[in-house]
């Protein structure tokens, strides 16, 4: 166990340093000088030098990439319309898409690996074409559009429930929805899918051949084992949920992340745009490191011996 | 099993693959509409006329107009257009880098394979759409700079399914006959040993370009992909959704037609994958 | 002698994409109480559907049962309900398999594993299911049985899990024993030791057995009967003493002629010449007939039927061998 995780720890060193790369040259990839870039049409020479002193772009690259880096966390790089540090600007947003995808994240989980079960346990009957017709459904939404049907019928429409904002618990149930069903969708397809692997092989021949009940094979013999790559697929979901949120958080003007990306974007505040691209990045190798350390303690066979 | 009863066997699977039937027909209906679209759409997709701005549907404009009193119908036509050309493009180029890409770090082995490998899992490390958002933050966005998102997003993919291919096959007798009887490497690469991951580069293509089609309108519906007032279905969403109370149905035309397509090449692509490498312990 | 087992006529059948494969025809045989029965034959000649078939654990489809019976302790097993037939398997008729690298779940711990079984047939808690399963542990001789309950499969060897599995499967006192190629995935010296551990259980246990394979070195040494099968059906059933010495059948008499013998040296180890059908398109008539050198025009029409030609002695064939052959 500690020498699985030790390892896998070092393999996302390299992860991180390329993606935080990746993120720093953002700003020096964009074709033309970055400086005039940043400063936007119509800003005077003076500006334009003013930008490059104070972004370093005259120094040397590494050094460049190293005040980047560090700038970010010592709170000394600062969002460009707002002239505050871009830490306490990312944080609270993350904060926000954080909570969503948590929420979403059980959404697509409870209702995903229900309706897998639902659908082995019904293989080629009515109710699995239903289930599975549904998560076909689900994976071809566009989600902004999803979010744009659910605002429409509950809010338009009935008046249940609020189509945007972050005020109470009721704010998370339409964006979470919305996030949560096309996750759902395929954790149901893989839930299936492996349900149905895992009765095909020997042990649950021996079980059987054992006289276990059927309801102890399906529920407990078959689901641990089938679990194991849905583990992996819900982690995966969770952490594509932190970039793909930024169109349920657009649809719903919840205050996440990605929208704030998206926004600095037009308003050309690329110390926003770099180090919120990065924390989502960076979060989302971080989960999968939770989740292959996850996968190892379902699965017996990945523990070292001690 | 002789080669006669194999066929039957794969026309079997095909015709009782209800699915794939489904996907390659809508997949069809689509091309189709947006190869003639400007023969077939009622109006110039770009048509304004704001005295009939927000109307609903009508037998002059079957889908109803949006708020520039432009016809939804011919805007979603023209939109499937945009859609098919860049997300199929973009999916076309990008199995053609990274199928070279991969092919060369499997074949070559070594360093090579661990920079180009490691790259493509630092890209993988940007999820869903965000990977998309930074290259339009980096090259702005319109039309070329959308398909060189999409295309450096589907790249790894397609790399990948390339590479197991060729490390897996490299070691089999017929490359070291080929070898042996004097074909170069090069040659051995792509005449024998790539054409083996044929099948499932079909399967994912299929697979990605309805994914592309997700990607691409995403981006318009947060603004960053095609620029009004072409016609793209996402953008149109966007546009919608300030008038959603008043005028519903421009939210959702263009949605089902994104729906529609995306299902098409989702059907498509799984009917494919059962029909080339059917499960055979399926019992 | 009582019977504990009696299979007549079994016919089944599957429905495949490929079309129908006529896995079992003409399939009879029976088994004393305490006697170990030998089912040997080759890759596809229907032995393992067979077990399955008495242990009722088939797929259903694409199986289809479509004639005969299994007569298990006065009752066809065929007719039990799924309800009923849990509380035999396991219980009465217990089955262990081939492989026990894959026959073993991964996830669970062998106490767990073991317990579940025990618990479900004895309705007895935990606690009393895993000092019983100590114990059991202990029958089969597993030098440190705590040590080994608390193990996951993985962590066993192939010889270990297969006693593990022979444990388990005779913690309810079972009746019969059906062991599908119990040996063939284990090295040499673990192999006898697994046959002398079933050995030892049948006497100490007091249990019938038919044991699967397609070594007749097994089946010489530690069978009291034998079940020859070809493409599916059976086609000689004695005793090991008259079948070594006097086969009737001329499959058989291939497949005894094909073991090399241990104590001299040959020029040339006998064959069967042709290959196995396939039970996609079964030769009309006899199966074995493209293969055999007695063959007459009536075995290429009408397939044989199981017969007793001398008392417990039987045999599918129209043309068997001439008074046997000696085979000494």
């Amino acid at each position: 166990m500690n020498n699985y995780f030790i390892r896998r720890l070092i393999l996302i060193i390299p992860i991180l340093i390329g993606v935080s790369l990746i993120s720093f040259f953002i700003i020096h990839l964009i074709p033309g000088d970055p400086a005039r870039v940043i400063a936007g049409q119509g800003a005077t020479s003076e500006d334009i030098a003013l930008i490059r002193e104070e972004f370093g772009l005259d120094k040397p690259l590494t050094e460049q990439y190293f005040a980047f880096v560090g700038g970010i966390f010592s709170g000394k790089m600062k969002s460009i319309s707002s002239q505050q540090p871009v830490i306490d600007e990312i944080t609270p947003r993350f904060w926000n898409t954080v909570q969503l995808a948590t929420f979403g994240i059980i959404v697509a989980t409870v209702f995903g690996i229900l309706l897998g079960i639902i659908a082995a346990t019904h293989k080629n009957t009515f109710v699995d074409n239903l289930s599975m017709g549904f998560s076909l459904i689900g994976v071809s939404m566009p989600i902004f559009w999803l979010g744009l049907l659910l605002i429409m019928l509950f809010s338009v429409a009935l008046n249940w429930l609020p189509a945007g904002g972050k005020d109470s618990f009721i704010s998370f149930i339409l964006p979470g929805i919305t996030l949560g069903l096309p996750s759902a969708a395929i954790i149901a397809r893989m839930t299936r899918a492996s349900m149905l692997e895992i009765v095909n092989q020997d042990f649950i021949r021996t079980a059987i051949s054992n006289g276990i009940p059927q309801k102890t094979i399906i529920y407990k013999y078959t689901l641990k084992n089938a679990m194991i790559p849905v583990v992996t697929v819900v982690g995966l979901q969770f952490g594509y949920m932190l970039g793909g949120a930024v169109l349920t958080e657009s649809v719903f003007g919840w205050p996440g992340l990605g929208r704030l990306v998206v926004q600095s974007i037009f308003t050309r505040d690329y110390p926003i745009v770099q180090s919120g691209i990065l924390l989502i990045a960076m979060s989302f190798v971080f989960v999968n490191l939770a989740v292959d350390l996850l996968y190892a303690a379902i699965d017996p066979r990945l523990r070292r011996k001690k | 099993m002789n080669h006669n009863n194999s066929m039957a066997i794969y026309w079997r699977r095909i015709s009782k693959n209800k699915m794939a039937a489904i996907g390659a027909f809508i997949v069809l209906f689509i091309v189709i509409i947006a190869l003639l679209a400007p023969v077939i759409s009622p109006y110039e997709p770009d048509a304004q006329d704001l005295y009939s701005s927000l109307n609903g549907p009508s037998k002059e404009h079957w889908f109803g107009t949006d708020i520039y009193g432009r016809d939804i119908l011919s805007r979603v036509i023209w939109g499937a257009r945009i859609s098919l050309s860049i997300s199929s493009l973009a999916v076309f180029l990008s199995i053609l880098i990274g199928v070279f890409l991969g092919a060369i770090a499997a074949y070559f082995g070594g360093v090579l394979d661990e920079i180009i490998m490691r790259f493509f899992d630092i890209l993988l490390s940007f999820p869903d759409i965000l990977l998309a958002i930074a290259i339009i933050a980096i090259l702005g966005s319109g039309r070329s700079n959308l398909i060189t998102a999409i295309t450096i997003y589907s790249i790894p993919q397609f790399a990948r399914i390339a590479r197991s291919t060729v490390v897996s096959e490299k070691t089999k007798e017929y490359v070291d006959a080929a070898r042996l009887s004097g074909e170069s490497e090069m040659n051995i690469l792509f005449r024998y040993v790539l054409p083996n991951s044929l099948s499932p580069i079909i399967v994912q293509g299929t697979l990605r370009i309805g994914y592309a089609i997700l990607i691409i309108s995403g981006l318009g519906f947060l603004g960053l992909g095609i620029q009004p007032p072409a016609a793209e279905w996402g953008t149109d969403l966007s546009i919608a959704r300030t008038y959603l109370r008043a005028a519903p149905h421009t939210g959702i035309f263009p949605g089902i037609a994104i729906f529609i397509t995306v299902m098409g090449f989702n059907f498509f692509g799984d009917g494919l994958n059962e029909i080339l490498n059917p499960r055979m312990k399926d019992r | 002698m009582e019977r504990i087992l009696e299979v007549k006529d079994l016919k089944i059948q599957f429905d495949t994409e490929e079309g129908t494969v006529y896995a079992l025809e003409n399939v009879s045989f029976h088994l004393n109480k305490g006697e170990i029965l030998g089912i040997i034959g080759e890759t596809g000649s229907g032995k393992s559907v067979t077990a399955s078939a008495i242990n009722r654990i088939l797929p259903v489809p694409p199986a289809r049962i479509v004639n005969g019976e299994i007569i298990f302790q006065g009752k066809d097993v065929l007719q039990y309900k799924r309800e009923e037939m849990n509380r035999i398997r396991g219980k009465k008729i217990s089955m262990i398999f081939q492989e026990p690298m894959t026959a073993l779940n991964p996830v669970f711990k062998i106490k767990e594993q073991m317990s579940d079984v025990i618990m479900h047939h004895q309705k007895i808690n935990r606690k009393k299911a895993v000092k019983q399963a100590t114990e059991m542990l202990e029958q089969v001789r597993i030098p440190d049985p705590e040590m080994v309950l608390d193990k996951y499969p993985h962590e066993l060897s192939g010889g270990m899990r297969q006693r593990v599995m022979i444990a388990t499967a005779l913690s309810c006192e079972a009746d019969l024993l059906i062991a599908d190629e119990p040996t063939t995935a284990l090295d040499v010296t673990t192999q006898d030791q697994i046959l002398a551990l079933i050995q030892d259980m049948r006497k100490n246990l007091d249990i019938s057995v038919i044991l699967i394979t397609h070594d007749f070195g097994v089946v010489a040494e530690i069978c009291d009967t034998v079940a020859v099968m070809y493409g599916g059906s059976v086609v000689e059933f004695t005793d090991i003493y008259t079948l070594t010495k006097k086969p009737y059948h001329p499959y058989s008499n291939g497949l005894l002629k094909a073991i090399p013998p241990v104590d001299q040296t040959i020029e040339k180890l006998n064959t069967i010449p042709g290959s196995v059908p396939n039970l996609l398109k079964p030769p009309p008539g006899c199966r074995f007939h493209p293969r055999c050198e007695n063959a007459l025009e009536k075995c290429k029409i009408d397939p044989p039927s199981l017969t007793e030609i001398e008392e417990n002695h039987f045999i599918a064939c129209y043309n068997p061998i001439k008074g046997g052959e000696d085979n000494e």
